[in-house]
């Protein structure tokens, strides 16, 4: 073969190379794909679930303990402790008619009282108790210490328009505690019954 | 005068009884959904809608958030406080839309490097995140701020698994393929350059020749 043959060969043979080498990147060179996309949701349960809660005026309000003048002070009733017509509780929440899951309900603080100043009352001094419906002597007068970690508190709310949980608290205050408004939050949150808080 | 009287008086006794047997509620929130898990690839970005609605007779205001497990992968969640306005009923629920990348979670056997030349057997076992979405009261008001006592939050729930795929893939030999190309159109140039030289060399040797006349 000529020189110029054989450098004619090898001309071809290279682009033939590139030709190729491209063919096979756009083809992929592996089996499969990678996952680096943009997908719509691939869902393999399909439910259609929902509940609402709301609060009576009374906890919306907040859990007050009026002003507390001597001390150590044990047991003092929140002021809505037993504020309705049979001696019952004004703190409840309400599960709405329009939901088609029952839930339970799961209760936690933020944290220690605090005032202002920085004093401190401990969150085990605030308790409560829970029930389905209310009394005197529901919900019962023996109640739980809050806690910084949501338990739950009350079960199998039903969602048919009858569903409410009620609540009464508690607060001890120990001698020596420096005077001031002691504050924290707590948090009520729903949940499908039979979910984990 | 007195039938008047009276009947001012039985008005009155209505109206009071009505209004003390009327619920004394305040705002709501409630939570309205339509999937509890999801199976995504890796490194593969999804959104996902839930909705809020509000049956109760006061606006309310809510946002949306997830919990610790979820917020890991997620990068984006819809708007921050979203108005409810009060009778909004399940049927009438406002979408509110979050989306998320997962992570890159399972081991790829490479040969060069972290990503280059590799395979996915996919033998590790699934990767799962799992929690809630939840869907919170605004806080509207200080609640028991000024007195002794709790403020009080409430909030709804709705569980949420994200299931992280793994797509098995074979070896990818990309790289090779993309590096033979090039040395190929890279030798192919210099061939082409090195014609073109030769051929202009011999050009300006039969310009200098001189012809030959007897």
């Amino acid at each position: 073969m000529k020189v110029e043959e054989r450098k004619f060969v090898y001309r071809v043979f290279l682009s033939f190379v590139i030709f190729v080498s491209i063919l096979l990147i756009f083809l992929g060179g592996s089996s499969g794909s990678t996952g680096n996309a943009i997908l719509n949701v691939t869902s393999n349960v399909s439910l259609l679930n929902f509940y609402s809660i709301s609060f009576s005026e009374n906890l919306s309000s907040g859990i007050n303990f009026g002003e507390i003048l001597n001390l150590p002070a044990v047991n003092v009733n929140a002021t809505a402790n037993y504020i309705s017509s049979n001696n019952g509780t004004g703190y409840y929440i309400a599960v709405s008619g329009d939901g088609n899951v029952n839930v339970d309900f799961c209760i936690k603080a933020s944290g220690d009282l605090e005032s202002v100043a920085g004093d401190v009352l401990g969150l085990g001094n605030e308790s409560y108790s829970n029930s389905t419906y209310t009394n005197e002597t529901l919900p019962p007068p023996i109640g739980l210490s809050l806690t910084t970690s949501f338990v739950k508190s009350g079960e199998n709310i039903p969602s048919d328009g009858t569903g409410v949980n009620y609540y009464r608290f508690w607060l001890d205050v120990p001698s020596g505690q420096p005077a001031g408004a002691y504050n924290n939050t707590v948090t009520f949150k729903a949940v499908p019954t039979t979910s984990s808080c | 005068m007195l039938m008047n009287k009276n009947r001012r008086f039985i008005f009155a006794a209505l109206f009071l009884v009505v209004v003390v047997t009327l619920p004394m509620m305040s705002a709501g929130v409630g939570i309205k959904w339509s999937q509890e898990s999801s199976l995504v690839p890796e490194n593969t970005k999804v959104c996902m809608t839930y909705n809020v609605y509000n049956p109760w007779p006061e606006d309310s205001y809510a946002t949306i958030s997830l919990s610790q497990d979820l917020m890991q992968i997620v990068d984006y969640v819809g708007s921050d406080v979203v108005f409810v306005p009060s009778g909004t009923s399940s049927s009438e629920a406002l979408p509110i839309k979050f989306c998320f990348k997962t992570p890159k979670v399972y081991k790829k056997d490479c040969w060069i490097g972290n990503s280059l030349l590799c395979k996915q057997d996919c033998t590790e076992e699934m990767k799962t995140y799992e929690g809630e979405v939840l869907v919170q009261e605004a806080a509207s008001s200080e609640g028991a701020q000024s007195a002794q006592g709790s403020a009080t939050q409430m909030a709804v729930s709705a569980p949420l698994r994200i299931r992280v795929q793994c797509v098995k893939t074979g070896r990818n030999f990309t790289a090779i393929y993309a590096l033979i190309g090039i040395i190929a159109a890279v030798l192919l140039v210099i061939n082409l350059a090195k014609r073109k030289r030769e051929g202009k060399e011999k050009e300006s040797k039969n310009k200098k020749k001189p012809s030959k006349k007897k």
